[in-house]
């Protein structure tokens, strides 16, 4: 910054050495007429012990440092001209780098997001993803069935909690403009065995997952404040009536969540 | 670089010259110059090529201030004065060339003897 200052100062810089350097030289001149010289003598001896004038003002010039910006300047100019001057290479040169520049970022945004920041939940490097597998035909992951969640909470001593989750997407109705919701089925203790907590209201509560209880959903903020134009109601408890699910119940978790942005 | 002629000063010398040259009064380039050859007996020069170049360095540093004024020949010169950070490093550099100056001539004598 200091050297940008320093070289818009450049002009006014450059006018006052100059001129302090002839006002020297037309001393030292003054002098030598005094000391009984010609002035042809005085002017022709002044200019040699001087030297050369225009050195001396650069290398008083390059005490500002900003010799350095000015060459720079003249560079970049240069490398405008050639680029100018070659289309072709130019256009290879600039779409290599907006590649290359383009796919890093994509990359590190990736590995950022997915590597070097932990999921948004209480203990993110305890959480595990439990799926099953078909021996019969090698795929992998499978659903896992209701009823192999329920023996696997039931009997398994490695979890502290147990949760699962169903992707079940909804309708949104009774609105200026209906809409499909991307939402899952979860199970009720899934908000305590993620850490987390609803920012309004309250998420699920033990007794909600079973065959009577009344249709519950969490739904995130954005969905409030957008296409849901409910007034200051807290909605965290959802309105049913509202949201059309798939209406086979097939197990007990009558519970959702939106998935994207959650 | 500027080529520095024969009998010019020891490297580093020349802006404590200018400095010790100031602390008495204000004076413009070309003065300067004729005090440190006159008051050193005739024995020191500051070549312009060298006097230039550090009197912008110590401007920069901010040891000196420059303002636009006249000579005693009536030509409009810029006179430079010492700034208190400017008496501050030449009483620093006095300090080290004393230091200086003794270590050589410790030397001198020790290799005469």
């Amino acid at each position: 910054m200091k050297r940008v200052l320093r070289y818009l100062r450049a002009k006014r810089f450059e006018h006052d050495l100059s001129a302090e350097i002839e006002a020297h030289l037309e001393e030292k001149i003054d002098q030598f007429i005094e000391e009984g010289r010609t002035p042809e003598a005085a002017r022709a001896n002044a200019l040699r012990q001087f030297g050369n004038r225009t050195r001396v003002a650069e290398y008083s010039r390059e005490q500002w440092a900003f010799v350095p910006f000015d060459e720079f300047v003249q560079d970049l100019r240069f490398a405008c001209r050639i680029l100018a001057r070659n289309p072709a290479f130019t256009t290879v040169a600039v779409l290599s780098l907006a590649l290359g520049i383009g796919a890093n970022t994509i990359l590190f945004g990736a590995v950022d997001q997915v590597l070097l920041h932990a999921l948004p939940y209480r203990e993110p490097a305890c959480l595990f993803a439990v799926t099953s597998r078909s021996a019969n035909h090698g795929i992998e992951p499978m659903q896992v069935s209701a009823a192999d969640f329920y023996d696997w909470r039931a009997q398994s001593h490695s979890f502290e909690s147990l949760s699962a989750y169903s992707s079940w997407p909804m309708n949104l109705t009774n609105v200026d403009e209906p809409r499909r919701l991307e939402s899952e089925l979860v199970s009720t203790s899934l908000f305590s065995t993620l850490g987390v907590n609803a920012e309004m209201g309250r998420t699920f509560q033990p007794n909600e997952d079973q065959e009577k209880s009344p249709f519950v959903v969490v739904i995130k903020s954005s969905l409030v404040t957008g296409v849901w134009r409910v007034a200051a109601n807290h909605r965290s408890r959802g309105d049913a009536q509202r949201l059309a699910g798939n209406h086979s119940r097939r197990h007990a978790s009558q519970f959702c969540f939106p998935v994207t942005g959650c | 670089m500027v080529a520095k002629p024969k009998g010019e000063l020891l490297p580093g010398t020349l802006e404590m010259l200018i400095l010790a040259t100031l602390r008495r009064e204000p004076l413009h380039g070309y003065a300067i110059a004729q005090c440190i050859h006159q008051e050193s007996g005739n024995l020191l020069r500051a070549e312009e090529g060298s006097l230039y170049p550090a009197l912008q360095r110590l401007l920069i540093e901010g040891w000196v201030s420059a303002e636009w004024g006249v000579s005693s020949r009536n030509r409009r010169v810029r006179v430079y004065t010492l700034t208190p950070a400017g008496l501050r490093q030449l009483s620093r550099q006095m300090k080290f060339m004393e230091r200086q100056i003794d270590g050589l001539s410790r030397i001198m004598r020790f290799s005469e003897s």
